[in-house]
Protein backbone atom coordinates (compact mmCIF):
# COMPACT_ATOMS: atom_id res chain seq x y z
CA UNK A 1 0.00 0.00 0.00
CA UNK A 2 2.77 2.74 1.07
CA UNK A 3 5.00 1.44 -1.77
CA UNK A 4 1.67 2.35 -4.29
CA UNK A 5 1.72 5.99 -3.23
CA UNK A 6 5.37 6.35 -2.88
CA UNK A 7 5.24 5.59 -6.80
CA UNK A 8 2.30 7.89 -7.28
CA UNK A 9 3.46 10.90 -5.96
CA UNK A 10 6.94 10.42 -7.45
CA UNK A 11 4.89 10.24 -10.57
CA UNK A 12 2.75 13.44 -10.19
CA UNK A 13 6.58 15.13 -8.93
CA UNK A 14 7.75 13.90 -11.68
CA UNK A 15 5.05 15.31 -13.59
CA UNK A 16 4.78 18.63 -12.25
CA UNK A 17 8.19 19.38 -12.79
CA UNK A 18 8.06 18.08 -16.57
CA UNK A 19 5.29 21.08 -17.36
CA UNK A 20 7.12 24.12 -15.53
CA UNK A 21 9.99 23.07 -17.68
CA UNK A 22 8.51 22.55 -20.87
CA UNK A 23 8.97 25.36 -23.29
CA UNK A 24 6.16 27.21 -23.71
CA UNK A 25 4.73 28.46 -26.32
CA UNK A 26 4.13 32.22 -26.85
CA UNK A 27 1.12 34.41 -26.21
CA UNK A 28 0.32 35.43 -29.41
CA UNK A 29 -2.49 38.76 -30.03
CA UNK A 30 -3.10 39.68 -32.86
CA UNK A 31 -4.71 43.53 -33.74
CA UNK A 32 -4.99 45.62 -36.48
CA UNK A 33 -3.12 43.52 -39.14
CA UNK A 34 -0.10 43.45 -36.23
CA UNK A 35 0.92 40.12 -34.70
CA UNK A 36 2.60 40.60 -31.15
CA UNK A 37 4.01 37.89 -28.43
CA UNK A 38 4.03 38.51 -24.85
CA UNK A 39 7.24 37.03 -22.94
CA UNK A 40 6.91 35.57 -19.56
CA UNK A 41 7.75 38.94 -17.98
CA UNK A 42 4.71 40.76 -19.70
CA UNK A 43 6.52 42.13 -22.55
CA UNK A 44 5.24 42.05 -26.03
CA UNK A 45 7.33 41.68 -28.94
CA UNK A 46 6.22 42.80 -32.55
CA UNK A 47 6.71 39.69 -35.07
CA UNK A 48 4.57 41.05 -38.02
CA UNK A 49 7.40 41.47 -40.31
CA UNK A 50 8.70 38.08 -39.06
CA UNK A 51 5.09 36.49 -39.74
CA UNK A 52 5.76 37.78 -43.14
CA UNK A 53 8.26 35.74 -43.70
CA UNK A 54 7.03 32.43 -42.55
CA UNK A 55 7.94 32.52 -38.81
CA UNK A 56 4.86 31.15 -37.47
CA UNK A 57 4.25 33.51 -33.89
CA UNK A 58 3.17 30.26 -32.12
CA UNK A 59 6.51 28.87 -32.94
CA UNK A 60 8.52 31.79 -30.98
CA UNK A 61 9.29 29.45 -27.58
CA UNK A 62 10.28 30.28 -23.94
CA UNK A 63 10.12 33.67 -23.67
CA UNK A 64 12.49 34.33 -20.60
CA UNK A 65 12.43 37.93 -21.27
CA UNK A 66 15.51 40.32 -22.97
CA UNK A 67 17.76 40.37 -19.26
CA UNK A 68 17.69 36.43 -18.73
CA UNK A 69 21.13 36.26 -19.47
CA UNK A 70 24.34 37.91 -18.92
CA UNK A 71 26.37 39.32 -22.49
CA UNK A 72 29.80 39.40 -22.41
CA UNK A 73 32.14 42.26 -23.64
CA UNK A 74 35.05 43.55 -23.98
CA UNK A 75 35.94 43.93 -20.67
CA UNK A 76 36.14 40.05 -20.35
CA UNK A 77 38.86 39.76 -23.18
CA UNK A 78 42.55 39.65 -21.11
CA UNK A 79 46.04 38.45 -21.84
CA UNK A 80 46.91 37.97 -18.00
CA UNK A 81 48.11 35.09 -17.01
CA UNK A 82 47.05 31.83 -18.44
CA UNK A 83 43.61 30.93 -16.81
CA UNK A 84 43.13 28.51 -19.61
CA UNK A 85 44.47 25.10 -19.94
CA UNK A 86 46.21 24.11 -23.17
CA UNK A 87 43.70 21.74 -23.98
CA UNK A 88 40.31 23.82 -23.24
CA UNK A 89 38.38 23.52 -26.49
CA UNK A 90 37.98 27.78 -27.88
CA UNK A 91 36.84 29.28 -30.39
CA UNK A 92 39.64 31.49 -31.93
CA UNK A 93 38.49 34.40 -34.72
CA UNK A 94 41.73 36.86 -36.34
CA UNK A 95 41.66 39.65 -38.72
CA UNK A 96 45.00 39.02 -39.27
CA UNK A 97 46.42 41.55 -37.03
CA UNK A 98 44.38 40.58 -33.93
CA UNK A 99 43.27 37.36 -32.29
CA UNK A 100 40.57 36.62 -29.59
CA UNK A 101 39.95 33.13 -28.20
CA UNK A 102 36.52 32.34 -26.73
CA UNK A 103 36.32 29.51 -24.15
CA UNK A 104 33.16 27.52 -26.12
CA UNK A 105 31.82 26.18 -22.85
CA UNK A 106 31.64 29.85 -21.84
CA UNK A 107 30.14 30.88 -25.06
CA UNK A 108 27.68 28.10 -24.33
CA UNK A 109 26.50 29.55 -21.35
CA UNK A 110 26.41 33.26 -21.91
CA UNK A 111 25.26 33.13 -25.27
CA UNK A 112 26.85 35.65 -26.68
CA UNK A 113 30.04 38.41 -26.04
CA UNK A 114 30.26 41.49 -27.91
CA UNK A 115 33.40 42.54 -28.57
CA UNK A 116 35.65 44.48 -31.10
CA UNK A 117 38.59 42.66 -32.98
CA UNK A 118 40.73 45.54 -33.61
CA UNK A 119 38.18 47.74 -35.47
CA UNK A 120 36.22 45.39 -36.33
CA UNK A 121 32.47 44.61 -34.04
CA UNK A 122 32.29 40.93 -33.64
CA UNK A 123 29.53 38.78 -31.85
CA UNK A 124 30.74 35.49 -30.93
CA UNK A 125 28.00 32.86 -29.85
CA UNK A 126 26.83 29.17 -29.64
CA UNK B 1 22.59 28.42 -33.04
CA UNK B 2 24.32 24.97 -33.12
CA UNK B 3 27.49 25.46 -33.04
CA UNK B 4 30.30 28.19 -32.04
CA UNK B 5 30.42 30.79 -34.40
CA UNK B 6 31.66 34.74 -35.01
CA UNK B 7 29.53 37.43 -37.13
CA UNK B 8 30.13 40.70 -37.62
CA UNK B 9 27.85 42.96 -35.84
CA UNK B 10 28.64 46.00 -38.07
CA UNK B 11 25.65 47.48 -39.99
CA UNK B 12 25.80 51.11 -41.79
CA UNK B 13 28.75 52.47 -40.17
CA UNK B 14 27.31 51.56 -36.35
CA UNK B 15 27.97 48.55 -34.22
CA UNK B 16 24.86 46.33 -33.28
CA UNK B 17 24.70 45.22 -29.75
CA UNK B 18 23.26 41.66 -30.18
CA UNK B 19 21.71 40.12 -26.85
CA UNK B 20 19.36 36.89 -26.37
CA UNK B 21 16.16 37.82 -26.95
CA UNK B 22 14.31 35.35 -24.69
CA UNK B 23 13.11 33.54 -27.36
CA UNK B 24 13.55 30.35 -29.38
CA UNK B 25 12.57 29.72 -32.55
CA UNK B 26 13.02 26.25 -33.54
CA UNK B 27 15.55 25.95 -30.67
CA UNK B 28 17.69 28.37 -31.93
CA UNK B 29 18.20 31.53 -29.98
CA UNK B 30 16.49 34.60 -31.37
CA UNK B 31 18.74 37.50 -31.09
CA UNK B 32 17.89 41.42 -30.33
CA UNK B 33 19.55 44.64 -30.75
CA UNK B 34 18.22 47.07 -28.20
CA UNK B 35 19.14 50.47 -29.78
CA UNK B 36 17.84 49.24 -33.32
CA UNK B 37 14.98 47.48 -31.45
CA UNK B 38 15.56 44.34 -34.71
CA UNK B 39 15.55 40.85 -34.19
CA UNK B 40 18.02 38.36 -35.90
CA UNK B 41 17.30 34.70 -36.64
CA UNK B 42 20.70 32.75 -38.04
CA UNK B 43 20.61 32.02 -41.64
CA UNK B 44 23.40 30.50 -44.04
CA UNK B 45 25.26 34.00 -44.39
CA UNK B 46 24.91 34.84 -40.80
CA UNK B 47 22.11 36.25 -38.83
CA UNK B 48 19.38 37.51 -41.06
CA UNK B 49 16.98 40.44 -39.54
CA UNK B 50 13.65 38.91 -39.11
CA UNK B 51 11.69 41.92 -37.37
CA UNK B 52 12.35 45.97 -37.01
CA UNK B 53 14.41 48.60 -38.55
CA UNK B 54 16.91 46.24 -39.82
CA UNK B 55 14.58 43.83 -41.83
CA UNK B 56 15.79 41.80 -44.02
CA UNK B 57 19.64 42.76 -43.91
CA UNK B 58 22.26 40.42 -43.10
CA UNK B 59 25.12 39.99 -40.55
CA UNK B 60 27.60 37.41 -41.73
CA UNK B 61 29.31 35.36 -40.41
CA UNK B 62 33.40 35.36 -40.03
CA UNK B 63 35.85 33.04 -40.07
CA UNK B 64 36.65 31.30 -36.84
CA UNK B 65 38.70 28.34 -35.80
CA UNK B 66 37.06 25.66 -32.92
CA UNK B 67 40.44 24.51 -31.37
CA UNK B 68 42.55 24.63 -28.88
CA UNK B 69 43.89 26.90 -26.57
CA UNK B 70 47.31 26.05 -26.46
CA UNK B 71 47.28 25.65 -30.17
CA UNK B 72 45.81 28.80 -30.64
CA UNK B 73 48.22 31.10 -28.72
CA UNK B 74 51.23 29.08 -30.28
CA UNK B 75 49.42 30.70 -33.51
CA UNK B 76 48.75 34.33 -32.11
CA UNK B 77 51.05 34.64 -28.68
CA UNK B 78 49.30 37.98 -28.09
CA UNK B 79 45.66 36.25 -28.38
CA UNK B 80 42.83 38.23 -25.97
CA UNK B 81 41.36 35.35 -24.17
CA UNK B 82 37.45 36.22 -22.92
CA UNK B 83 37.37 34.91 -19.37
Amino acid sequence: MKTKYLILSFVLMAGVLAVTLLPQAAMVLRDKGKVMIVDRTGEAWDVTQAASIGFDPEGFQYGIGKDAFKTLGSDDLSNKEPFAGDSDRVLGVTDGDKAHAYFISKLKYHEIANTELGNQPIAAGY
Amino acid sequence: MDLAVVYSRELDGEALTLTPSGWTYKNTFVLYDKASGSLWYPVKKGLKSIQGRHFGKILPTLPSTDTKWGRWRMKHPDALLLR
